[in-house]
């Protein structure tokens, strides 16, 4: 599970009413657009969203296409930590890098 | 200044806190200042509508689609204590309003700068918004949801 994907999935307040709504059932791409007053291409592209964060899954019912809420990613609590930890190894290495390209400048001035 | 010193008790007993240190060649004064500056935020991560100060809130921006600023991270700065400490609240548009709290510890090391970083909240942000949602799920899922409201709880 890709935790960057689960945030992206969770930041936009439609996308989280979508998931609610699938949470009482499985819907279809019109049956999800009828409740929201945004076109249903935009819907289609947040339920691809909501897809590549692994929140929901797309089954076949009969001739139609369903969007079904998939609770696990939610649930994996403790990917949130080494999520933000390899966040700060990466700033923190920009920071090093930012703070060496300042002191050698600075060398540079008083020569 | 030694760590135990700088680290409240409450930190130091809290499971849920990242940790990384890392070293500078260079003065304390001259890491704070990429810390606090706005146009030097933006050299390592991205820049603050202001340079930081005690008390106010602060912003960290990237550029939007259409050329604007978009606000990426932001909070509020609790303790500012130049060039040794520096307490900011943080958070990210995708944790909605939770916030989890970010600690900078400058120390002098062998000629250069210790920072230590910490990074607290994290797991109780994330879950109290997976939980904000499950809870609108059908009661049936109660049982599967015991062990992560167990886990919040003992926090």
């Amino acid at each position: 599970m890709d935790v960057q994907n689960v945030f992206r999935a969770l930041s936009d307040p439609t996308r989280r009413d979508i998931l609610m709504m699938l949470a009482e059932r499985e819907m279809s791409i019109g049956e999800v657009s009828e409740r929201f007053e945004i076109t249903r291409a935009a819907v289609k592209k947040h339920l691809i969203i909501l897809r590549e964060g692994d929140l929901i899954s797309v089954h076949s019912r009969g001739r139609e296409k369903v969007n079904r809420l998939e609770p696990d990613a939610l649930r994996g609590a403790a990917d949130w930590i080494g999520y933000f930890s390899g966040f700060w190894d990466g700033r923190l290495a920009a920071l090093q890098e930012a703070v060496t390209k300042e002191m050698e400048e600075r060398k540079d001035d008083d020569d | 200044m030694t760590m135990t010193e700088t680290m409240r008790p409450e930190v130091a007993a809290n499971r849920d806190v990242i940790t990384k240190t890392a070293f500078f060649d260079a003065p304390r004064e001259v890491v704070w200042s990429f810390l606090t500056n706005t146009e030097k935020l933006g050299r390592w991560y991205h820049p603050a509508r202001q340079d930081l100060a005690e008390g106010r809130d602060y912003t960290l921006t990237r550029a939007g689609d259409d050329g604007g600023q978009v606000a990426l991270i932001w909070g509020r700065v609790l303790e500012m204590r130049a060039p040794s400490l520096l307490r900011v609240t943080f958070v990210i548009e995708e944790m909605g309003t939770a916030d989890t709290e970010v600690t900078f510890i400058l120390e002098e090391a062998l000629g250069g700068t210790r920072l230590t970083l910490l990074h607290e909240g994290v797991e109780a942000a994330m879950a109290g918004r997976a939980l904000g949602l499950l809870g609108h799920l059908d009661p049936g899922w109660d049982e599967h949801l015991g062990s992560l409201r167990a886990a919040v709880r003992s926090r």
